[in-house]
């Protein structure tokens, strides 16, 4: 099965640093370490050794807006600060397809240094679903127009700055 | 009192089969047995686990849901129609102690057949609602009583 199993929602909180406390100290999650450079600030929450809650802030950012297909305002509040759910798949040209099939428009997102590439997709409900296939490479430019709507590479550039490729 | 894994999440849809059917289509979950919550729900699985938990949002919420969960956005699209996430851990009469003394208000419930028992609390920076569960053999074992349980909806 492709998709495999649910790993994590990201939170968009109104105050980063209260909001890793109050997962750290009341529900007893642990800081993961090695959270990717995503180009905007954000913590990595695990329960185990599985990562299940990735904060990131309000604070205005536009690598996150463009990463995550949509503008955060500041001052939402309830469940709408949950930009999304995501899984672990494998396989992803298989998922492609299958998403393909359906007419669903996707997102490619690839991260070669840290072996990760995502497909982001809405649901009929238009809630967000992040697919993470760890381990995999795949050129983002090699999938353009194969029912991508926009596909973004990050990695690192010569300077600090985290770099963001468009390929459609 | 360790949380263990992310355990589910619950969508309110205004239409619970095309939601159903687009998780089965396009992402290949499967359709799957459920408690009996005295409200409609589906529960969609990954393998041998339920990951997903449909049940109905917007404007027609049924009342055995609001007296069970609480309704906590009345939107029919994005991620407010995320009611909450779920975790799962061991723990149970350690972690009501432990909320206790933070003075961190949560609610008891029990879903009686599936040997269940949840607390649900707020994430107080954000007003995000997380549900902890546990074995309900912790509970009786602890003498811990809910407020409610899914059976009682009968009522």
């Amino acid at each position: 099965m492709p998709v495999t199993e649910l790993n994590h929602y990201l939170l968009v909180a109104k105050n980063l640093e209260r909001t890793k406390k109050f997962y750290q100290k009341v529900l007893g999650l642990k800081l993961a370490g090695e959270r990717p450079d995503f180009g905007f600030p954000g913590y990595w929450l695990k329960a185990g050794d599985n990562i299940c809650v990735h904060l990131a802030s309000q604070a205005p950012n536009r690598i996150r807006d463009q990463f995550l297909l949509k503008k955060h305002r500041k001052g939402a509040n309830g469940s709408g600060t949950v930009d999304h759910i995501a899984f672990l798949a494998k396989k992803p040209e298989q998922v492609r397809k299958r998403i393909q099939k359906y007419k669903v428009q996707m997102h490619y997102r690839s991260f070669p240094e840290s072996k990760l590439f995502q497909i982001f997709l809405k649901d009929p409900d238009d809630v967000t679903i992040e697919l993470n296939f760890l381990g995999e490479v795949i050129d983002p430019a090699s999938w353009a127009g194969k029912g991508s709507a926009s596909a973004l590479t990050l990695g690192k550039s010569r300077g600090r700055r985290t770099a963001v490729s468009r390929h459609n | 009192m360790a949380l263990e894994r992310i355990d589910h999440y619950l969508l309110q849809t205004t239409d619970l089969a095309a939601t159903r059917d687009w998780y089965v289509q396009a992402l290949g979950m499967r359709e799957g047995p459920h408690p009996d919550f005295r409200f409609p729900v589906v529960w969609l699985y990954l393998g041998d686990k339920d990951v997903l938990h449909v049940s109905e949002g917007g404007r027609n919420v049924p009342e055995a849901r609001k007296r069970y969960l609480g309704q906590e956005s009345q939107a029919e699209a994005g991620s407010g129609v995320i009611d909450h996430i779920a975790f799962y851990g061991t723990g149970l009469r350690q972690m009501i102690e432990h909320l206790r003394k933070l003075g961190i208000p949560f609610q008891q419930r029990m879903v009686d057949d599936q040997g269940l028992y949840q607390l649900f609390l707020k994430d107080p920076v954000n007003d995000v609602k997380v549900e902890l569960s546990y074995a309900n053999a912790e509970a009786a074992a602890a003498g811990i009583k809910p407020e409610l349980t899914a059976a009682e909806l009968r009522a």
